[in-house]
């Protein structure tokens, strides 16, 4: 009887540990506090990543990979077009259920993400989702979408990224403005709690329609300090840090035992726009002679070759549609000045910048002063801080702007917003046209609505030559993401690229 | 005393208006747009105007101040621009650990900071005003995040005897009094070298006063002669310095609470002006303008304590 009794204590007591021995992943971020967990509204490095764990697409990057070559399912089992690519059919999988008491997913919620996706009363992706004539249920487990003309990469549009993740349309109507920060999707993992300026913490979600993951919880503090976050990782709090664009941090890491250094695609391009309306930059030679000043590999060597790439052309290197043979200008800083005085300005010119504050654009930027130095251009910086920069440069009021930004993986995009005249900023229609650059419109559209994979390409490569040409922009350098984890975390994927700017936590990532 | 406590109330109640007004005025001067960190940085400037719109940002100044003097007026803060969540919600979240570590660090620094004073100056020009003089000029000196940096390096990541992240522990009251030890001390320490500082000068003084040479003429044993007498005397500019200080610590506490990843009031500021948050950093301003009144008011309260002297009212 006492054995009996000892056996059944011994079990009670195991089975107790089992069930407290809770695995959480302890991820920390570089900023002060999330601004949105709503996918149509997150842009956001320190956002991004979250919405790859709360929501799906209908189809999805394969975790680990940014490319749009090898799309999976992910809420539609299976798809059809018609050969003109305008219509496009879903086929949803069954008993796939949304975070808490929302329910499954029908294809009533996909059509009202799409819609929600292509206003822009409730989405920051509104231009993207334009091109979409309507969408409709068909049957609760199918969807279909017309077209108005076909679009570059229209599975990218409904991919879980941006205003491809699908929402619940009973929390969105039930919470209306709440919803940002009580998001709910059919992720693999569920929205828990936020605290201000602290963390924001997730729990499994054991539904979720590839299985219940093996994590059961996820903090995600945020540690603006540097190296409070990188004490935090060496100190064993956290499993997952969002490391420092930095060589020196790489190499540091690399060296630490149980630590994987994770550099990361799609990089983020530095341009230096040139605003073309305004003097001395009106004039073509003056901006050649500036693209011609500019020594790119000083650039990459100083932000050191573990972080930084050259650039290939004015889209980012692997993007669909990015030409590698894009003609960039040579290192040359007699041509500059030689062109300077043809352009009659012997002395050399000054040139006005707004400049953000933020270290690593200010140090890049310092860089570029002393390079255009040597060619007799003075570029002056007006530094302020970031949120000053973001809203004086949409107000026209730099001659060069320097930006650095990863986009969706598709030549179309950062075309259209960096160089078609519908994005000049100051517009009615402006996203981020700095350089009121309009030489490429024509390709740019053509491109747009071109079913053949090949023409569009050669189109897009017209594009690129033209605004090169043009010196609308001068490509900088490619920025690469850097995160690190534990040795001990095991993504379950190899972790290649990150289109959401961070590692994706799926239901195969372990910890031991 | 409740009506000398009403009387200051209401003598703070101009303070705290200018101090709104020029708060409303700075935030809206300053350059920035709250719909590009809300909408992101590829939203079209017709959904910008939209939630510009919708948020009221568009309103004639007036107007919008005055919609904020009547919500102040009834005690409501409003809802943050950027989270749309009520910003009593997030205050009353991070209160308590501003709460906290301000106390903590008042405790620090006074039962450390009032000793050492004393018995420097007793011992003035020894090793032990020589030892307090540089503890009091490194504290002052030494910015709040590199001696931060350098006890985390020490006790939690050497020796771990604490958390680098001190957000981590909040229900466990242990925890979270482990959790608080090294921003504490971090905060304290600089206290310290404040209050060091000006007991030790008062004491000096004090102590070459006619009436401590009476108390020793009449054979009083030094330990009362200086604690009782000696430092009576001295506690009132002790007092002052740690009134002040308690509005001083909390714009302190933001390094603080930055580099040891703490939530709180500064932390919170420095993320609602980095957001261009108008209404969140509106809100704040107010309850950090009440946290310093009610802090001149207990400070005011003190001086009848330690002082019969000083009749309150």
């Amino acid at each position: 009887m006492k054995r009996h009794l000892f056996a059944a204590a011994a079990a009670l007591i195991l089975a107790s540990a089992g069930a407290t021995a809770e695995t959480t992943l302890n991820v920390g971020m570089s900023a002060a506090d999330v601004s949105q967990l709503d996918p149509d509204r997150a842009t956001t490095t320190q956002d991004k990543p979250l919405t790859s764990w709360l929501y799906n697409g209908l189809v999805r990057f394969k975790p680990g990979s940014a490319s749009l070559e090898t799309l999976e399912p992910d809420l539609a089992e299976r798809w059809e077009n018609t050969p003109d690519k305008l219509t496009w059919t879903f086929h949803l999988r069954k008993g796939v259920k949304f975070h808490g008491d929302y329910g499954d997913l029908t294809a009533d919620d996909v059509v009202f993400s799409l819609k929600r996706a292509a206003d822009s009363k409730t989405s920051s992706f509104s231009a993207d989702y334009a091109s979409i004539e309507s969408v409709e249920a068909l049957d609760p487990l199918t969807v279909r979408v017309k077209l108005k003309q076909a679009v570059p990469f229209f599975l990218g549009l409904v991919t879980n990224y941006h205003g491809g993740n699908v929402v619940s349309r009973k929390a969105v109507e039930k919470l209306g403005d709440d919803f940002r920060l009580n998001p709910v999707g059919t992720g693999p993992f569920k929205f828990e709690a936020y605290k201000p300026g602290e963390s924001v913490t997730f729990v499994a979600n054991k539904d979720y329609f590839r299985g219940a993951p093996k994590i059961d919880r996820i903090v995600y503090h945020l540690i603006p300090a540097d190296s409070a976050r990188d004490l935090a990782f060496t100190s064993g709090e956290l499993d997952i840090v969002y490391g420092r664009q930095d060589q020196k941090w790489v190499e540091r890491f690399k060296k630490e035992p149980g630590v994987i250094v994770d550099v990361l695609r799609p990089a983020e391009l530095g341009l230096l726009h040139l605003n073309m309306t305004v003097k001395p930059l009106d004039d073509k030679r003056v901006r050649q002679a500036i693209a011609h000043a500019i020594n790119r590999q000083q650039i990459v060597d100083f932000k050191g070759n573990l972080t930084a790439d050259l650039p290939v052309s004015v889209v980012p290197a692997g993007y669909l549609g990015t030409d590698p043979k894009a003609p960039l200008a040579t290192y040359d800083v007699a041509k500059a000045k030689a062109l300077l005085k043809e352009a009659g300005y012997p002395n050399g010119i000054t040139v006005k910048a707004i400049q953000s504050t933020l270290p690593s654009m200010l140090n890049t930027a310092q860089i570029l002063q002393a390079q255009l130095k040597l060619a007799g251009i003075d570029l002056q910086l007006e530094t302020v801080d970031h949120q000053t920069f973001h809203a004086n440069i949409r107000k026209d009021l730099s001659g060069a702007v320097y930006y650095t930004a990863a986009r969706f993986p598709v030549a179309d995009v950062p075309l259209t917003q960096f160089f078609h005249s519908r994005s000049i900023v100051g517009t009615p229609t402006a996203v981020t046209n700095f350089s009121h650059c309009a030489v490429a419109d024509k390709e740019i559209d053509a491109a747009r609505s071109e079913p053949d994979l090949a023409k569009q390409k050669e189109l897009w490569a017209t594009a690129q030559r033209k605004i090169l040409d043009e010196v609308c922009a001068v490509p900088l350098f490619e920025q690469l993401q850097v995160w690190a984890h534990k040795s001990n975390v095991d993504y379950g994927y190899k972790l290649v690229d990150a289109i959401h700017l961070g590692p994706q936590i799926t239901e195969k990532t372990t910890k031991k | 005393m409740l009506r000398f406590i009403v009387n200051r109330l209401l003598l703070a109640l101009p303070t705290l208006w200018a101090v709104l007004t020029l708060v409303f005025v700075l935030v809206r001067v300053v350059p920035g747009d709250p719909t590009i960190v809300v909408l992101g940085d590829q939203a079209s400037p017709a959904a910008r105007a939209a939630l510009r719109e919708r948020l009221g940002l568009n309103k004639p100044l007036v107007a919008q101040y005055a919609d904020f003097m009547v919500q102040i007026a009834h005690g409501d803060l409003g809802r943050s621009l950027v989270t749309n969540r009520p910003i009593t919600t997030d205050v009353a979240a991070v209160l308590p650990y501003t709460i906290e570590l301000t106390v903590a660090a008042l405790v620090i620094g006074s039962l450390i900071g009032v000793p050492l004073g004393v018995v420097a100056a007793q011992r003035r020009d020894g090793f032990v005003d020589w030892l307090a003089r540089i503890v009091s000029l490194v504290g002052l000196s030494f910015p709040a995040f590199v001696s931060g940096i350098l006890l985390l390096i020490a006790f939690a990541v050497e020796l771990r005897w604490f958390p680098v992240i001190s957000s981590a522990a909040t229900t466990d009251p242990l925890q979270r009094l482990r959790a608080l030890a090294l921003p504490s001390l971090n905060l304290g320490l600089i206290m310290v070298a404040y209050v060091t500082r000006v007991t030790r000068s008062g004491m000096l003084k004090a102590l070459s006063d006619d009436y401590v040479r009476t108390a020793r003429a009449k054979g009083l044993p030094n330990r009362i002669v200086v604690w009782r007498h000696a430092l009576r005397n001295v506690l009132i500019p002790i007092v002052t310095v740690i009134g002040l200080y308690l509005g001083v610590l909390i714009g302190n506490a933001v390094l603080t609470e930055i580099v040891f990843s703490r939530p709180g009031l500064g932390k919170l500021i420095v993320s609602a002006l980095n957001q261009r948050d108008y209404t969140l950093l509106q809100g704040l301003m107010v309850v950090t303008a009440l946290a310093v009144v009610v802090a001149n008011i207990l400070t005011d309260l003190t001086y009848g304590l330690v002082d019969p002297r000083v009749k309150a009212g």
